[in-house]
């Protein structure tokens, strides 16, 4: 007889919707399965066996053939286990299943029978619901991560058995209940905070207007002076994430199998910290199968790139392009996916290679050679890219032991929801959300400057010797200054307080 | 010019490496001249000089006479000799003075006040400031500014001779073919147009060694009447040039720097041993007794009210009256909030009243 199951294969952030067919006829005990499986997917059928046997089953006497269709699309990944499993009992008659055609089955089994989780499940779930699929049932653990899709019966199960019960209705499953975006959101709260963070007026300044305009940041500063921390504090003062962004930040998690089991939809920004050492397909996305890459991951957050010289030239490089879209496309033999990569880069670096260039309280012992090589190593189109640039000094010790807070993450988050109001209100119906993507001829018209203002960026541009994408920079960010000051109209304070953003340009890269 | 045989003998002989100059002392002793030791020159002197020193005196050799005479002067070098008019007067009077050199550009003429400017390589902020300024007060009183184009200090001292439109000499720790440090090749080139030159005696095509500096070094002291030391630590290449110094009979002054600091070892020990401090440009010229440097109007103007006015850019100049001081303190100290001190530091350093300097600092320009 012949039965049919749903399941899906991922393909970048998308499910494909893959049925499982099996056929069992008389002859000679064998097995076949077809269909572009990979390795990981023919393992299933030693899975599958065991599983069955050991949750009260018995692997079917006689031909057995098993066809993923559509047949010319590469399946890889253990999801198809449950939906094999319970095509192979509906087929070999061991229970009756009336309602398999509306049902996605989603889950890796065990030998036992127990259902463990996969990677990419919110994935599928969305593509489910969009093929007009009602029901999915799918490991307990993968639950939390589709708990808020909404239209879409979920049934989280623990082993074989119990999937088995509830489609041939002797024991129906309970079905989660849908939890609203918003609920989620309250629960959040950043575990770093700006009220910790002593001292260092400048840099939160600074982290305030690239959090407000959406621009990439350079911390420059000796060891210790807190690059790291003040970075740490950026996704708590972005704004909260919109339940697309959420579920598009979620995706791209799952699909790459980084979420927690029982992790729901992500509401924090990420904040993706790759090591150094990161290869250019870990940071870009790649491997065989096409998978995201640090960037994706950070996707609607912050990517917080630490000792910046001393990342791979080729990687560095490689982010130009995807800084710029908000999007990577990677290319491979057997796939060819775009991820979403719109994020905020955060870069710490040392002044020099001994840390201490121009610190007033350690001797640098590098040369001005060396440092020209460490500082050589970031390109002049990869400092193009970052709006501010920021000097960090290391709070002397005195002001790190005096009481008293700082203003929290939550207060400065309300001035920066205030300002990327503004923002979306002008940009509205245009693809940008915030000043740092504007270009072009929207550039030239929201970036105004009355006289006085424009006789300034005149001094600045001869005395710094700036070019015209460093001018444009200026531009982006006196913008945002005057959207968190409440003005339409950018005045010349607002652009001398941009102006100190890019004049490290000159100073350390003499560009 | 025209060259004598024995001239271009004892210039083949300086192509051997410096580890072998005494053996070549020795066969120009025994032999008494260059010329006879070209025409006696057979394996047999690798007794005398290091195997190395003879291949390399061989291979020039074959190479015949003139030819090296042609490479020197593609690199528009040119070999002069203590017996020349135009060999300086102060080398030839120095200990173990060299008899041939060589010289790109044009040395400065012999009454000309020279002064060596010496430190580390590893060099602070402050010390490269100073040296750069002192130069360039030196230099726009007439006085040669010497020194090696090393990294560091030296370059400091360069740059600021050239700032001051004066002439400036750098002594080579390598062959007059090279430029090292090769981030220098345009401070080179600069130098030799402003009328200053390049000098080496080591061969043209030779490596900078680390034991040539040493030797280089009494080169430094003895083309000026004095040495300026700025930055250097006890046992360093510049110690070795405050020896010389003294063993040549050249006045010594020191910079002072901050007691503690790695680059003030040096300065201090000399300025407690009787070495002359020297804050200034004039300072030096006074103590030398140069008749003919004007002295420029050297009285900084003292003021300390005249930006009492009010206004916040003056609060900020006024807290940076003394000394500089990070954009902490300054918030601290003026009380504006960071957006609008950001501003105000920003359209004073467009109008050149202050300046950034290391880590988050400004100071009053």
């Amino acid at each position: 007889m012949l039965a049919r199951t749903l399941c899906f294969a991922l393909m970048g952030v998308d499910g494909i919707p893959v049925t499982v067919e099996t056929d069992v006829s008389g002859g000679m005990g064998s097995m076949t399965m077809v269909g572009l499986p990979d390795a990981s997917v023919r393992e299933s059928r030693d899975r599958v066996t065991g599983a069955l046997r050991n949750s009260g089953f018995g692997m079917p006497a006689g031909k057995i053939t098993i066809n993923l269709s559509p047949a010319d699309v590469r399946k890889e990944g253990a999801a198809f286990d449950l939906s094999i499993a319970v095509s192979l009992i509906a087929a070999s008659r061991q229970a009756a299943m009336p309602d398999l055609d509306n049902t996605l089955l989603v889950g890796e089994l065990s030998l036992d029978g127990s259902l463990v989780p996969v990677r990419g499940a919110l994935s599928m779930v969305i593509s489910a619901r969009e093929q007009g699929v009602e029901k999915v049932i799918l490991p307990r653990s993968n639950a939390a991560e589709v708990a808020s899709v909404e239209g879409m019966l979920v049934y989280p199960a623990d082993n074989l058995l119990e999937v088995v019960q509830h489609l041939n209705g002797k024991m129906p499953l309970l079905a989660q209940e849908q939890i609203p975006y918003d609920e989620l959101l309250h629960a959040h709260e950043s575990r770093y905070d700006l009220k910790d963070v002593r001292g260092q007026q400048g840099a939160r300044r600074a982290l305030e207007i690239a959090a407000a305009g959406g621009h990439n940041l350079l911390l420059i500063g000796v060891p210790g002076s807190g690059k790291t921390m003040l970075a740490r504090c950026l996704p708590g003062i972005l704004p909260s994430m919109t339940v697309e962004e959420a579920f598009e930040t979620t995706r791209i998690h799952s699909v790459a199998g980084v979420l927690k089991p029982g992790q729901g939809l992500l509401t924090e920004r990420p904040f993706r910290t790759p090591h150094h050492s990161a290869s250019l397909p870990s940071l870009i996305g790649g491997g065989a199968n096409a998978r995201p890459g640090e960037i994706s991951l950070a996707h609607h957050g912050v990517l917080f790139l630490d000792e910046l010289p001393e990342y791979q030239r080729t990687a560095l490089e490689a982010l130009r392009q995807p800084l710029e879209d908000g999007e990577v496309t990677v290319s491979r033999v057997k796939a060819r996916t775009s991820f979403k990569a719109r994020t905020m880069l955060v870069a710490g670096m040392n002044p020099c290679p001994c840390g201490y260039y121009g610190s007033r309280t350690h001797p640098c012992r590098c040369n001005e050679h060396e440092i020209r090589r460490y500082l050589d190593r970031i390109s002049g189109p990869l400092l193009d890219r970052i709006d501010l640039q920021l000097e960090v000094d290391a709070v002397p010790v005195s002001e790190i032991n005096a009481s008293g807070e700082a203003e929290s993450s939550r207060a400065v988050r309300q001035r920066v929801e205030k300002a990327r109001k503004i923002q979306q209100q002008r940009l509205k119906g245009t693809e940008m959300s915030c000043n740092a993507h504007l270009q072009g001829d929207l550039l030239k018209e929201y970036c105004t400057l009355d006289e006085k203002a424009s006789r300034l960026m005149e001094m600045a541009v001869e005395k710094y010797g700036m070019s015209m994408r460093g001018y444009n920079r200026i531009l982006k960010v006196s913008r945002t200054i005057a959207d968190l000051a409440g003005e339409d109209q950018i005045l010349p304070q607002h652009v001398a307080e941009a102006i100190q953003y890019r004049t490290l340009d000159q100073k350390y890269w003499g560009r | 010019m025209d060259y004598s045989r024995e001239m271009l003998c004892r210039l083949w002989l300086q192509n051997a490496d410096a580890a072998s100059w005494n053996a070549v002392k020795r066969l120009l002793c025994n032999y008494g001249s260059a010329e006879k030791v070209w025409d006696a020159f057979s394996p047999e002197m690798r007794k005398e000089l290091s195997e190395k020193g003879y291949q390399q005196l061989l291979s020039f050799r074959n190479a015949g006479r003139d030819k090296q005479l042609m490479d020197l002067d593609r690199v528009g070098a040119q070999v002069i000799f203590d017996s020349m008019p135009v060999f300086s007067e102060r080398l030839r009077n120095i200990p173990d003075a060299p008899d041939i050199l060589f010289v790109r550009g044009k040395l400065p003429p012999e009454d000309c006040p020279a002064v060596a400017i010496v430190g580390s390589r590893h060099d602070t902020r402050y010390g490269r400031e100073q040296a750069t300024r002192i130069a360039r007060e030196l230099a726009q009183m007439g006085v040669v500014i010497v020194s090696g184009l090393a990294r560091g200090i030296d370059t400091a001292a360069h740059e600021g001779a050239l700032q001051g439109g004066g002439k400036t000499v750098a002594v080579l720790g390598n062959g007059i073919k090279g430029i090292y440090p090769p981030e220098n090749r345009d401070l080179a080139e600069r130098i030799l147009q402003t009328g200053g030159a390049i000098i080496s005696e080591f061969a043209p095509d030779s490596e900078p060694l680390p034991f040539h500096f040493p030797i280089r070094n009494r080169l430094i002291s003895g083309l000026s009447d004095a040495l300026l030391l700025i930055e250097a630590r006890h046992r360093s290449g510049t110690a070795s040039t405050v020896n010389h110094a003294l063993n040549q009979g050249r006045e010594v002054f020191a910079l002072p720097g901050n007691v503690g600091a790695p680059g003030s070892e040096l300065p201090l020990q000399l300025l407690k041993e009787g070495a002359m401090l020297c804050t200034e440009g004039m300072d030096i010229a006074l103590h030398m007794g140069w008749k003919k440097v004007q002295p420029q109007q050297v009285l900084k103007q003292v003021t300390l009210f005249d930006e009492a006015a009010e206004g916040q850019e003056d609060s900020i100049l006024r807290s940076l009256r003394l000394e500089e001081k990070t954009f902490e303190e300054l918030l601290e100290e003026t009380h504006l909030n960071a957006s609008e001190l950001g501003g105000r530091l920003t359209l004073l350093e467009i109008e050149g009243k202050v300046q950034r300097v290391g880590g988050r600092a400004y100071r009053k320009a």
